[in-house]
């Protein structure tokens, strides 16, 4: 994990932003699309590889993750800037 | 020879650590536990500043290690030394010494233990700084009750550094965390385990900056670089000045993120060698999450929730502010009855009883209300609430977290302001500090009852309201509606590029710590009544003095005149006492006072009475009951607050006419509603955004709002 996939120039089609999961939906994160909120994700502890799963969105996508068994909210903008690889839906 | 010197050297630096006292920093992420442990530790011995009604910035406490004072300070909660809001930057200043220039002598880390792979980022850089530092996993109950096993001892091997559990909550551990400690200042050994390799560049930058901080490591140095510029202490400013941070190959931004993950690199592989999980899922949480953050139940509940903490303000006070009213009101009796009538019974109970008594009857709401507050924040509830209402927030140019400050403003704009230092945007901070006293805080409370009576009859409407509860409420809707019209405003006028975040930590729901909940309570309603209490009972000391006496000849010709003109109507004895009251009172210092704003304020509906109120009332808002019972009763013989509603309705104006009409009442009511009547929250915005640009725009734009609305609403009703 030496270098950081930071700026996903060449974003595959299987990147998806966080903010467009659909509730109970999961991803793990592969990259960030903004420096800035890259490194605040990154202090909080949600880093490459780390498992996201939607949990709802409140008024004006404000979002409500659970990220790695922590809970997380999360504005439209931020959730935008988190790109997740999908994976399969939950049992 | 040289040995010599050398132990005479070390025996002098031992006296002097000995003599001075050392100071500990209580360092972690937020919700941690960090605050629960501090309260354990110090109890009641904590320290709150000496300002009006104002914490410092940190809270500290003394406490005894072996047979050592010891300071404890709770630093507030961060991710990482990379700050992005004023809180963080609290603690990268405290912890480089940049803030009074003075480091932690050592450190004691709080980690969550069930959450050890994000908690365990910012220790690492915490070590780097060199200072000497143990690790208190706190948890350890739930982490047990989880299956989880953790060695610690393993850890504390691959950490370098001491490793121990507790659980702050229950006390587990505490006196071993207490042993620990007395070691941790005994030995004052440094880390040396480190996590991460400088670049070329840092190296260089941390070489450069060596002479102006030549105590720091090299991290601590390559930390003053990346964020001295956002700081505004001397110490700060003196290191920009040592190096400028322009140069284009000092990518901050990169380098951080470079530094973090190597942090994580080295941490988590040293982490997962002693632990060996079992993931279980924690729901009950989620499921009183499924309710309480639904976009439809969600803002209903809150709604509700905030009903019922406003209605709990007024049902609970009632009966313990009316005990402390009736002992105030006994006192005076008494000391009437054993004083001789004269200027010193007078003033021990129209000046300072009516004072004290003006404070005292303010702690039961304000209490309460810190109380519910307090519970909310316990048991996580505050979180969910920002998150539900941080979009709309922001259309007002506010953050989700504002919130918790407007919701605060509602017992009092001051720690309401304070509690702003957790949004990380500038100008949301900004926007929540100047429309935060425009909610209706508790010291307005007694004014409104006073007056609504005047403004409203107490009639039932549509069958089961009381027009006057109603009045009540709208009283408070148009606060908040003036509240966020105002931050709407203020977003269109105040420019701004730095960037806003919101994400937050939504913490697992607890039952809340009681121990927390009593300090909160304990603490913030003793900064009131010490703090802001002192000015409010040193102006009805003033107030009393100044209504008492003036100009001697003036009091003079006004009494006699006074008498002449009773004897002319011929009135009984009792009439000739008030008669003479009042005509002293119109010729004393504050009658003076009153006559002079009386112009300015007669648009309004006011009279000079009114006038020496409402000059009264820019110091406290609550000094206006006060006042106006000073002013009304010094004329009167017989003393009870209970009159002051008649006698109020008595008061007339030189040409006969009512000074206490509908017109008036409503215009007041506005007045009070709008206008900054508060030193102490000035005094608060001042420090809070270390200008006096921003008291000042507080002061006009909303004692200019008061008096618009004021002159609309008696030019249009009277």
């Amino acid at each position: 994990m030496n270098e950081v996939p930071l700026q996903s120039d060449s974003a595959v089609q299987s990147d998806i932003p966080a903010l467009k999961l659909a509730a109970r939906q999961r991803g793990v994160v592969c990259g960030f699309a903004d420096d800035c909120f890259a490194h605040k994700y990154l202090c909080m502890g949600v880093l490459p590889g780390s498992c996201v799963e939607m949990i709802r969105k409140a008024a004006g996508e404000t979002c409500y993750f659970k990220i790695d068994g922590r809970t997380l909210a999360v504005r439209k903008e931020e959730a935008a800037c988190l790109l997740l690889k999908r994976i399969a839906e939950r049992m | 020879m040289f040995a010599a010197q050398k132990d005479s050297g070390a025996d002098v630096s031992l006296t002097e650590a000995a003599t001075t006292t050392l100071r500990i920093a209580l360092v972690g992420n937020p919700n941690c536990g960090k605050s629960t442990l501090f309260n354990r530790l110090t109890g009641l011995r904590q320290r709150t500043g000496n300002f009006p009604g104002v914490t410092v910035e940190r809270l500290s406490g003394f406490i005894n290690l072996g047979d050592r004072p010891v300071e404890l300070v709770d630093l507030p909660g961060t991710y990482s030394l990379h700050p992005t809001s004023l809180d963080e930057r609290v603690v990268l200043d405290a912890l480089l010494g940049l803030g009074d220039g003075r480091r932690p002598d050592a450190i004691v880390y709080v980690a969550d233990a069930t959450k050890l792979d994000k908690h365990l980022l910012l220790l690492t850089q915490v070590m780097d700084l060199g200072i000497p530092v143990l690790l208190a996993l706190n948890f350890a109950d739930e982490f047990a009750k989880r299956g989880e096993v953790l060695e610690t001892p393993r850890l504390s091997e691959e950490l370098g550094i001491r490793v121990l559990s507790i659980s702050a909550r229950t006390g587990e551990g505490q006196r071993w965390l207490e042993t620990e400690m007395a070691r941790l200042v005994k030995d004052l050994d440094t880390p040396t385990e480190h996590f991460f390799d400088p670049s070329e560049l840092e190296l260089e930058v941390a070489q450069l900056l060596e002479p102006s901080l030549p105590e720091l490591t090299v991290y601590g140095r390559i930390l003053a670089a990346h964020h001295a510029r956002s700081s505004t202490t001397p110490a700060a400013l003196r290191i920009t000045r040592a190096w400028a941070t322009d140069s284009p190959a000092f990518d901050s931004l990169r380098l951080q993120v470079r530094e973090t993950m190597q942090r994580y690199d080295r941490f988590l592989p040293a982490l997962s060698a002693a632990k060996r999980a079992a993931r279980t899922d924690v729901s009950y949480s989620d499921r009183i999450d499924d309710v309480v953050t639904h976009p439809v139940a969600g803002p209903l509940i809150f709604f509700a929730i905030l009903f019922l903490v406003f209605t709990a303000i007024f049902s609970w006070s009632a009966i313990p502010a009316d005990m402390i009213e009736g002992l105030f009101a006994g006192a005076g009796a008494w000391i009437r009855t054993v004083l001789p009538e004269g200027y010193l019974a007078d003033f021990l109970v129209d000046g300072l009883l009516a004072g004290l008594g003006g404070v005292a009857v303010f702690v039961p709401p304000i209490a309460i209300l810190f109380l519910l507050l307090s519970i909310l924040e316990e048991v996580g509830y505050m979180a969910r609430a920002v998150f539900l209402f941080d979009r709309l927030m922001q259309r007002f140019g506010l953050n989700g977290r504002s919130l918790v400050a407007l919701t605060s403003s509602g017992a009092c704009a001051i720690p309401a302001i304070m509690s702003t230092r957790t949004i990380a945007n500038p100008k949301e901070r900004l926007i929540t500090i100047l429309v935060s006293p425009l909610i209706s805080c508790s010291a307005r409370i007694p004014v409104y009852a006073i007056l609504i009576g005047f403004a409203v009859p107490a009639v039932t409407v549509w069958g089961i309201f009381n027009a006057q509860a109603l009045a009540f409420m709208g009283i408070y809707l148009i606060s908040i509606a003036a509240a966020l019209i105002s931050a709407l405003v203020f977003k269109y006028i105040l420019k701004s590029t730095e960037r806003s975040y919101l994400m937050m930590e939504l913490p697992t729901y607890r039952t809340p710590i009681w121990r927390n909940v009593f300090l909160t309570v304990w603490t913030k309603t003793k900064a009131f009544l010490f703090g802001a209490g002192k000015i409010i009972l040193g102006i009805s000391m003033v107030l009393w003095v100044l209504a008492t006496f003036g100009p001697s000849e003036q009091m003079a010709s006004a009494e006699q005149q006074a008498i002449e003109r009773v004897a002319a109507a011929d009135a009984p004895n009792l009439d000739l006492e008030d008669a003479v009251a009042e005509a002293r009172l119109e010729a004393s210092y504050a009658g003076h006072l009153g006559k002079l704003i009386e112009p300015a304020i007669k648009p309004l509906g006011y009279d000079w009475r009114i006038g020496i109120a409402l000059v009264t009332s820019f110091a406290a808002r609550e000094v206006f009951v006060g006042t106006i019972a000073t002013l009304y009763a010094i004329g009167s013989a017989d003393d009870n607050d209970a009159l002051i509603t008649e006698r109020l309705s008595e008061a007339r104006r030189s040409d006969g006419t009512k000074v206490y009409t509908m017109a008036t009442a409503v215009s007041l009511i506005l007045f009070y509603l709008f206008a900054m009547q508060c030193m102490s929250t000035l005094a608060v915005t001042w420090r809070e955004t270390g200008t006096w640009l921003w008291p000042a725009v507080q002061t006009i734009y909303m004692t200019g709002l008061a008096y618009g609305f004021a002159f609309l609403a008696y030019q249009t009703l009277s």
